[in-house]
């Protein structure tokens, strides 16, 4: 898979996070049982979506870094 | 020794250390204003993440967290959903916004924004919107922090003594140390309140239900509804979707927004540090879990605390925990209304001089960090003061702030994005959204479906600065093109 296209299903992710997290996304999960290691489903799966949300841009990095496209960054720093 | 004597002695033990930790990270530093707003730029990953997650989890998130749960049930959630939301756009944002702050030597977000649109008065406007959005911020922590120093010592020691010895010792470091001292402090109260979180969030529901399952299943029995979204409103009827929904856009528009975050990006040693907090800030978030299980384990208990922002320290001194651990608890809400403050006033104090002052009066070094020195001082003490009258819900004061910290999120997106803005497109862009939001903040009630006032604020925003900006005279291409450039 290219870099493009994962930018392009990270941006498609966070979107679909963002629909979730308010009407009416929200109202597709909104319910309290089954409960999740004992919280209501409704915090449980806002909570999964926000750690989603650093695990998908943790697998972007990793696809930014290989394509090498930081050298066109002026971050002389990063080298150290 | 009395009870409420030892745990004084814990909260006067934390504070100690915590001066310490500010007072020493002052030696890190040049002696240069860059040093005291922007740490020299080098603030390194271990740094950034807890400057970033302690400033945002402040005592809204420590009590107003609680708080909400405890009151307005599932409207809380909200919190959850536009922290790690609205982090996410840093990602790309951060990097491009140091970027260009190194090489041209921005330490704020005025001098940022009036970089690429040049206009004192559009500084000046900046600054005042980010003083009237701090000051409310900053009487939040200040009153936070005497609410918890005053309910656990049985009210010995009184919300104005609380807040004024917690708050002089903020300002002692601050002054002191400038930013290293906010960041350093930040780390070390960043990983106590995280730890007190968590111990405290698995514990009263234990002690008081037998576990977070069974805790949950009785509030669902005896109060059907408040564990769905959208939860109450501040007046115990059903929140509406409309409120509830655009209460997250608003904080999530607005989050990255708030000067005292914005201008971390300044103080970062390398982008890669930037993207790498925004990964890992989720990891952060999470301590919201334990947060409002503090809130739902006060829902069913037969006594109530005299506000609903009083429901962590009110539970902690119902579980009869011996005193020595209460106080450490005490200063994990500390810690998180510190942490913030800290940032907050000096974030308030740079923006004030830099952005707003010395535009009209010379002064060199020494002058500058005496001016914001003075500055820090006059901050504190006014927030002191508002902190001491009659407050509305911490949370509640916190979303009115955002109306207005997210009309700055078109003005940074038109800075670096969009080429024919144009600084009066700019100007009157921002104008009109901070009249509108600032409306509809005052006649609430003529507010369309419930909606916060910072939307509404937007919605007329963003077509005012793209309609003016089309009308009037692009920017020079030399201009844009040696402002967007990364070298």
């Amino acid at each position: 898979m290219n870099l493009a296209t994962i930018r392009i299903l990270t941006g498609l992710f966070l979107f679909l996070c963002l629909f979730f997290s308010v009407w009416p996304g929200l109202q597709l999960i909104n319910r309290v049982y089954p409960l999740v290691f004992g919280l209501p489903f409704v915090m449980a799966a806002l909570t999964t979506v926000f750690l989603l949300i650093g695990l998908v841009l943790f697998i972007l990095e990793i696809f930014e870094n290989r394509a090498g496209h930081r050298q066109i960054e002026n971050t002389t720093q990063d080298e150290d | 020794m009395e009870r409420w004597q030892v745990i004084a002695f814990v909260i006067a033990a934390y504070l100690g250390i915590t001066l310490w930790i500010g007072l020493a990270a002052g030696s890190r530093t040049t002696k240069s204003v860059q040093g005291f707003v922007a740490g020299d730029r080098n603030f390194g990953l271990l740094v950034f993440y807890f400057v970033t997650g302690a400033s945002m989890c402040s005592a809204f998130a420590f009590l107003g967290g609680p708080g909400w749960a405890y009151g307005r049930g599932a409207a809380a959630f909200y919190i959850l959903s536009y922290g790690a939301l609205g982090m996410a756009p840093w990602y790309w944002l951060g990097p491009r916004i140091a970027d260009i702050g190194r090489n041209k030597g921005f330490v704020t977000q005025a001098q940022f924004i009036t970089g690429r649109f040049p206009s004192r008065t559009l500084s000046v406007l900046i600054a005042f919107l980010t003083l009237a959005a701090f000051i409310p911020y900053i009487t939040l922590q200040i009153r936070g922090a005497g609410i918890v120093i005053e309910a656990v010592t049985e009210g010995n020691i009184p919300l104005e003594i609380g807040a004024a010895i917690a708050y002089g010792i903020v300002i002692f470091y601050v002054l002191k140390s400038g930013v290293m001292a906010v960041g350093w402090t930040n780390t070390f109260q960043g990983v106590f309140m995280i730890i007190i979180a968590w111990i405290l969030g698995l514990y009263l529901p234990k002690h008081f239900y037998g576990g977070v399952g069974p805790m949950f299943d009785a509030i669902a029995t005896k109060h059907p509804g408040f564990l769905a979204v959208p939860g109450l409103d501040g007046n115990g009827e059903p929140w509406t979707w409309a409120g509830y929904s655009s209460a997250v856009l608003v904080s999530l528009i607005g989050v990255q927004m708030w000067p005292h975050l914005f201008m971390k990006a300044f103080t970062a040693k390398t982008n890669n540090i930037i993207r790498k907090t925004v990964i890992l800030f989720p990891t952060f978030w999470l301590f919201l879990i334990p947060v409002f299980l503090i809130g739902f384990a006060g829902v069913l208990f037969p006594e109530k605390p005299p506000t609903s922002d009083f429901v962590l320290p009110f539970m902690i001194m119902q579980t009869e925990l011996p005193p020595l651990i209460v106080g450490l608890f005490c200063a994990g809400a500390l810690s998180a209304s510190m942490s913030t403050g800290d940032a907050l006033l000096h974030g308030s104090a740079s923006v004030v001089e830099e952005d707003a002052i010395r535009l009209f009066v010379e002064l060199n070094d020494e002058q500058a960090q005496t001016l914001m020195r003075i500055l820090i001082v006059l901050v504190g003490v006014t927030s002191y003061v508002l902190a001491l009258g009659d407050q509305g819900s911490l949370v509640d004061l916190l979303l009115a702030s955002y109306g207005i910290i997210c009309q700055l999120a078109p003005t940074v997106l038109a800075t670096i994005y969009w080429r024919r803005a144009t600084t009066n497109g700019i100007l009157a862009g921002l104008t009109m959204g901070t009249l509108v939001t600032t409306f509809f903040f005052l006649n609430n009630q003529l507010s369309p479906f419930g909606l916060h006032e910072g939307i509404l604020g937007l919605i007329i925003h963003v077509p005012v600065l793209i309609i003016v900006s089309l009308m009037t005279e692009p920017q020079q291409e030399d201009h844009v093109v040696s402002f967007m450039s990364r070298n």
